[in-house]
Formats: C-alpha cells, sequence, structure tokens
C-alpha cells in the first residue's frame, strides 16, 4: 500500500428519518422503531421544529397529519419548497378527500393509517429509502 | 150606556156593598147607652099610646119599627130580648085595657100585633145570619193575600179589597168605579176577546196579567176569573182573584236560564260528563241512617251480593257528546243502551265512594282503567260530584278526564329523557369524538410500535436488549394508558349509576383540558386559564363533570369560528360561598335574546348544524350534582356560562 495513497474509508451512514408527531408516545415509539430498524431517527413534536433544523438533513420525512401550529399538510408544503424530492409518509387515519387529494398533488409517498401496521410501514420505507445504512 | 146597563151597574154596587160591607157595625160604648136609652123611649111611647090613648088599632105594630130601627147594630140574643120586650109591653097593653072587657076585637089586634113582632124578629133573624155570613167572607176577602177584585161587566170595580190594595198600591177608594184594567196597563197573552168568550162559555177563566204597580214596576199575576150571575142567571160581575206571581217567575225564568247554561255547558263541555242515578243508593243509605245500616261501607264490606244489588241500582241516565265520542259512540240513546250500568269501579273503590257519600263528601275522585272503544285501555280519572245531604241522588254528576294520552306521554316522556340523557352522552362522546379516537389511537400506535421496535430490538443481539425493555415499558404503560381512556368511555355511555367520589375540582379541569387542548391548539384562539379553586372538592362523577367542561370548551371554540380577532377563550374557577363557580367565557357571538331562555334545553342550540345538546348535558351532569348552569352575554359581547357546584362539606 503506497504512502500517497490515501486510505479509502468506507463508512455505514444511517440513513435519517425525521418523525414528526405532536403526541409524544407516539413519536417516541415511532423512533425506537426506525432505530430498531437500523435508520437514524429523530423525533419532532411539530413541524415547525423540524424546519429549524432543516429537511435536507433527513432522507425521509415521516410525519402525523394532524397537529396543532401546522399540519401535516402545511408541513409538506413547506418542505416541498425546499426538497421537492424528498420522500415524505404521511400518518393520519382516514383522510378527507380534499386533504388527501393535496397532499398527493404536493408528491407525498404514501398515507399511513394510524395505529399502522408495521410491515407496511417497514415496506414503505425501504420502497422510498432504500435498507438502513448506506456504505460512504 | 143604556139604562138597562145603569139599573143593572146600580143593582151590582148594591150588592157588592152588602157583600163587602156587610159587617156588623155594632156600636160600643156610650153611643150603645144612648141607643139603648132611645130605643127604651121610643117602646115606652108606643106602649103609653097603646094603653092610654082610646085608638082601637093594632099601635103595638109600631114595635116592629124599634125591632127594624136597631137590629142591625144587634146580635142574635139582643134581638130576641128586644122582642121579648116588646111583645110584653103588648101584653101589658092588653091586659090593662081590655082585660075585663073581653073585647074580641082587642084580642085579635093584640094576636095580629104580636105575630107581627114575632115574624118581624124571625126575618131580622134571618137578615142578621146572612149579614154575618157577609161579614165572614168579607173578612176572608181582606185576610187573603190574593188581590181579590169584582168588577161589572163594563169592567168598573165593585169590589177592591185590601190584597188589591197590598199588590197594585192603590186604595179601595181611589179604584171604585174605576176599569181597573185600563189604569193598570193590563197585558194579556191572547186577545181580551178570547177571554170574554171563555168566561161566557166557561163561567170561569184563568191565565197570566202583566200589570203595572203603583211605583210603574211590571208585575205578573196569575189571575182566575168568575162570572157572577144572578138568580136569573143574568151575568152582573167578574170576580177577578189575581196571585203575584212576578218574583216566582223570575225564579223560573233564572231556573229555566240555569238549567239552559247548565245544559249548554253539559252538551259542549270538552270533559266527558255523565249523569248516574244514585236515587236506590239513596234509600240505602237512608236505611242506614235510620239505623238499620250504621255504616254503609262497612255493612256492605262483607256483603258482595248486598254490594253487586247496589252496583246493579246505579245506572247512567245521561252522557254528554264528549263522552260519547271518549266511549266511540255517535248516538246518546245507543250510548246509554250499551252502557247504562258503566261503572269502571272495582268493589273497593265503590264501598269507599259509598262511605263518601254517606260521611257527607260531595265530590269523589278516583283513576281508574277500562275499556273504551275497540276494547283499547283508557285511564279515566273519574269524579263523583254528589248533591248536598238531602238533596235527590238521581242526577249524579260524573266527570271523565282521558288520561290515556297524558300517561302514554308521561310515560313517553319518561322514556325519552332516559333516551336523551343516553343520547346526550352517545352525543358528548360524537361531539369530542375527533377527541376520543385521537386519544384511543395514540396509545394504540404507540403499543404496536413499541412491541414492534422491541422485537427488532431483540433480533439485533443481547447488546440491544435493554432497548428492547424500554419499548415493553413504554408498551405497557401506553396500554394503562388506553385503558383508562376506554373505562372512562364505557362509564360514560352507561347507564348504570353515577359514581361519587371526590373530585378536586381545579385537576378535573386541568384533565378536560388536557383532552380538548388538540381542539384548543387548533381553533388558534387565545386561551387563559384561572384555576383558583384551589383544593376545593366537589363529590360526584369526574369523568360526567369532565365532559361538562369539554362541552362547554368545544361550544365556545365552535361558536369563534370564523368570527374576527381577538379570539378569546377564558376558564376559571373559584369557590364562593361554599360553591365553586366554574365560567367558561368566549368572545364569539353570544346568546341572542330569543334563545337566551331556551339556550339550556336540548336541541337549542345557536350553532348552525348543532344539535344543542352541549348545554343540556351541561346542566344535566351539574343538576345531577346539585348545582345549577347560569348563562348571559359578557359586557363586552360573547357568551359566558357559569357552572356552580356545592363543595364537599
Amino acid at each position: 500500500m503506497s504512502k500517497d495513497t490515501a486510505p479509502i474509508v468506507v463508512e455505514r451512514v444511517p440513513k435519517r428519518i425525521a418523525i414528526v408527531d405532536d403526541d409524544r408516545s407516539v413519536r417516541s415509539a415511532m423512533n425506537s422503531l426506525v432505530q430498531s430498524l437500523g435508520y437514524a431517527g429523530q423525533a419532532f413534536s411539530g413541524g415547525r421544529a423540524l424546519l429549524t433544523v432543516g429537511v435536507q438533513n433527513f432522507d425521509l420525512i415521516l410525519s402525523d397529519l394532524q397537529m396543532p401550529q401546522m399540519s401535516g399538510l402545511e408541513l409538506l408544503a413547506e418542505v416541498r419548497d425546499v426538497a421537492p424530492q424528498l420522500p415524505f409518509l404521511m400518518m393520519t387515519a382516514d383522510p378527507e378527500v380534499h386533504v388527501r387529494r393535496r397532499a398527493l398533488a404536493l408528491g407525498v409517498q404514501a398515507f399511513l393509517e394510524k395505529p399502522c401496521n408495521i410491515e407496511t410501514l417497514v415496506h414503505l420505507i425501504e420502497e422510498a429509502i432504500g435498507l438502513p445504512e448506506e456504505w460512504i | 150606556m143604556n139604562a138597562a146597563t145603569d139599573l143593572r151597574t146600580t143593582k151590582a154596587r148594591r150588592r157588592a156593598a152588602r157583600w163587602q160591607d156587610g159587617r156588623h157595625q155594632r156600636e160600643e160604648g156610650p153611643f150603645r147607652r144612648i141607643r139603648g136609652i132611645a130605643t127604651a123611649f121610643v117602646a115606652l111611647t108606643i106602649f103609653a099610646l097603646d094603653t092610654l090613648t082610646p085608638i082601637s088599632s093594632a099601635i103595638a105594630v109600631l114595635y116592629v119599627l124599634v125591632l127594624v130601627a136597631v137590629s142591625d147594630r144587634m146580635s142574635r140574643a139582643e134581638l130576641w130580648w128586644l122582642c121579648s120586650g116588646c111583645a110584653t109591653l103588648t101584653l101589658a097593653s092588653f091586659f090593662i085595657d081590655h082585660t075585663l072587657t073581653g073585647d074580641l076585637a082587642a084580642t085579635l089586634r093584640l094576636a095580629i100585633s104580636v105575630v107581627a113582632i114575632v115574624t118581624t124578629t124571625c126575618l131580622l133573624e134571618r137578615n142578621l145570619e146572612a149579614r154575618q155570613r157577609y161579614q165572614a167572607q168579607a173578612l176572608l176577602l181582606d185576610t187573603t193575600t190574593d188581590a181579590i177584585v169584582l168588577r161589572d161587566m163594563a169592567g168598573r170595580v165593585l169590589l177592591w179589597n185590601r190584597g188589591a190594595e197590598r199588590l197594585y198600591g192603590r186604595g179601595r177608594d181611589s179604584m171604585m168605579g174605576v176599569v181597573h184594567h185600563d189604569l193598570l196597563g193590563s197585558g194579556f197573552a191572547v186577545p181580551f176577546t178570547m177571554i170574554e168568550q171563555a168566561l161566557e162559555q166557561n163561567s170561569a177563566w184563568d191565565g197570566e196579567i202583566q200589570q203595572s204597580g203603583s211605583d210603574g214596576e211590571v208585575l205578573t199575576v196569575a189571575s182566575r176569573w168568575t162570572l157572577q150571575c144572578d138568580p136569573q142567571g143574568m151575568p152582573w160581575a167578574v170576580l177577578e182573584t189575581s196571585t203575584d206571581v212576578t218574583a216566582k217567575k223570575a225564579v223560573e225564568q233564572a231556573l229555566n236560564q240555569s238549567e239552559k247554561r247548565y245544559r249548554s255547558i253539559f252538551e259542549t263541555l270538552a270533559v266527558a260528563v255523565l249523569e248516574y242515578d244514585f236515587s236506590a243508593v239513596g234509600a240505602v243509605l237512608a236505611d242506614g241512617r235510620r239505623g238499620a245500616l250504621p255504616d254503609v261501607a262497612r255493612h256492605l264490606a262483607p256483603d258482595a251480593e248486598l254490594l253487586a244489588e247496589v252496583r246493579r241500582h246505579i245506572c247512567v241516565v245521561n252522557a254528554n257528546p264528549t263522552a260519547l265520542a271518549l266511549m266511540g259512540l255517535a248516538c246518546r240513546e245507543h250510548f246509554l243502551e250499551s252502557y247504562c250500568d258503566f261503572l269502571p269501579f272495582d268493589d273497593e273503590t265503590l264501598r269507599s265512594c259509598l262511605g263518601a257519600l254517606e260521611t257527607g263528601g260531595t265530590v269523589f275522585e278516583h283513576e281508574t282503567s277500562t275499556s273504551g272503544p275497540e276494547g283499547v285501555a283508557l285511564t279515566l280519572n273519574i269524579a263523583l260530584h254528589f248533591p248536598p245531604a238531602g238533596e235527590p241522588l238521581d242526577r249524579v254528576q260524573c266527570s271523565m278526564v282521558d288520561l290515556t294520552e297524558h300517561r302514554r306521554m308521561a310515560d313517553d316522556l319518561a322514556r325519552t329523557r332516559s333516551d336523551l340523557e343516553h343520547a346526550m352522552r352517545v352525543t358528548t362522546i360524537g361531539e369530542v369524538s375527533a377527541t376520543i379516537a385521537h386519544e384511543v389511537n395514540q396509545p394504540l400506535a404507540a403499543i404496536l410500535t413499541y412491541a414492534e421496535a422491541a422485537q427488532r430490538w431483540l433480533g439485533r443481539g443481547p447488546e440491544h436488549r435493554s432497548k428492547a425493555v424500554a419499548a415493553l415499558q413504554e408498551v405497557a404503560n401506553a396500554a394503562g394508558h388506553a385503558g383508562d381512556i376506554v373505562r372512562g368511555v364505557r362509564r360514560l355511555l352507561s347507564r348504570s349509576s353515577r359514581e361519587d367520589l371526590p373530585i378536586p375540582i381545579d385537576d378535573m379541569i386541568s384533565d378536560a383540558i388536557r383532552l380538548v387542548r388538540r381542539e384548543i391548539l387548533e381553533s388558534r384562539v387565545n386561551p387563559t386559564l384561572d384555576l383558583a379553586a384551589m383544593d376545593a372538592i366537589v363529590f360526584g362523577d369526574r369523568l360526567l363533570l369532565q365532559q361538562s367542561i369539554i362541552n362547554l370548551v368545544i361550544n365556545a371554540l365552535q361558536a369563534m369560528q370564523g368570527t374576527p380577532d381577538p379570539r378569546e377563550f377564558r376558564l376559571s374557577s373559584r369557590v364562593e360561598d361554599r360553591q365553586v363557580l366554574i365560567t367558561v367565557g368566549d368572545t364569539g357571538p353570544g346568546f341572542s335574546d330569543d334563545i337566551i331562555e331556551e339556550a339550556m334545553n336540548a336541541f337549542a342550540s345557536t350553532r348552525h348544524g348543532g344539535m344543542g345538546l352541549g348545554l343540556a348535558i351541561c346542566r344535566s351532569a351539574v343538576e345531577a350534582h346539585g348545582g345549577k348552569v347560569r348563562i348571559m352575554n359578557g359586557a363586552k359581547g360573547g357568551a359566558i356560562v357559569i357552572l356552580e357546584l356545592p363543595t364537599a362539606a
């Protein structure tokens, strides 16, 4: 191995998922789940907190629809302004038609019913961002 | 008037005068003595003429003049004493002048004189008897209360008794010779010619006459007329006997009007009224009062047969149209045939009824059930109205008020209230369903997620065991929270009795606010929470009061939807006079005047599309805790609802 040749460091970096839910137990549980799956999860109590941190730091956003201050739909619109391609999964129970239509128009990947089926959630996350880690 | 009529009138007046003035006017005191002395003087003068003068004629016949002159002032005994005296003087004069001569002519004159005296006395006695009869009749005429008028055929008054004076207020003197029917303005129900014809044919007539009294009042008299005829059969007068029936007629008229009014009421009354004949029962009671049956109710108690007999004798004799309609019949006769024995009392009730009647009760009221048209069960309130004691029992009124619909409505109301209370609870849940669903859903989601996470942590190796344990602990916590929510919802939905536990008010309000925190935040209002009830405790059902608070909060938030800023929501608590006051206020449109009175009732809503159950639920819940709800508009607008709850002692 040559001295000039710097060794190539390959690092396994977990993909980051932002979890936004006003309910502490839900966001905490979701965070625990995504971490158990191998992703790096970070929980936010509202959309405003996520936007403050910056959505570019995340590979996927998993957000509740009904939240005070800023709804999931409003958050999606804000995210689309800065990250048009960022995968976005919306958690809600039976959304109204106009909400669903608006969310689809803004590029939401999927709707997840709460309490969501874990297999479906894992499938959707993997479909959106692939395996939990990537080699850098 | 021709001469014949005049003559007849004159004769009639004389007869009437005799009839009316036939009283024997006996003199009293000094006049009687003077008359006696004068009579004695005349008699002695005749005696002197007869004895001392040589006149050979029947001088003694002149004693007849003495008798005639004074007889109208004497009694029968006095008349015969005078007769004896005159005869004695005649005999004395004869014996003095002719005893020794044996003069036949003188003896004949004596006999003629004595016979004349005795005959005259007999005639005078008969006259006296007739006069006494007239006197009695006249006395009778004045004693009677009837007005007796004798008039001639031309209508002029010949006799006017005291009764007539009293009735018409006109004296006898002023009425004599007057055509009284003209003066009194007599009004007859039939033409006068018809009355005259009746008199001519039947010699009598009777009928009612309207006449004027002395002060102008209208009198109604029942008059009976009798034609008076002389021995030749010629009518010479009409005797009119009249009785004042004005008051009687007024009473009769009043009675008639009263009867008409009663009949009108009976026929048109919206309450069913029957008339019962209790006469037979009255007879039994009368027997009881006479001692045969000392206490009818007690007497009848063991005797079912006697009671049945009494029941058989009680019958319906009349029914008003409402009663007919109640029993589904249109024809009264048909009703009386079908329901003659209608008495929906069982034996015990009938005994009580008879007992009430016996003890002088005037009303006996009883609620009973019976079969109506086509066998439909009727609930009736029956009230028997007995007349005062001693009056006939042949028309005992019985009012029947149909309570069937009332009872049904009362039952429906009770059922509806129960349903409403249940609906209120269910609706409460409905109104906050989003919150509850969210609250239940959240721990469920957390449980599932934590459980999955725990599995995956365990799957990743022992080094992740602590994370799995933490996740499982969170599963247990979330499951406990979900259980609390489910129990609370189940209790709210159930109709079981409420809990009666001490509730720290501010703690309870804080819990309620936590449940609607989401709605408060989403509504973007400025909430102000001022809980100052401190340690105040209210005994009751925590969940029910919590739901009341939730209702008020949701109402306030909904009331402010679409209203301009600033939109403020205030919730406060404090203690005043051992009452906890929980006040919820908003800056919405407030209560309109027309709804503020009704706002507490169910289904009165100020919100478009609202069911109006929120405040009704609150009121039910608060009243169940011995409190009350007050509503008002704020000084600066908006609605204010104050819950007052008594604190635990």
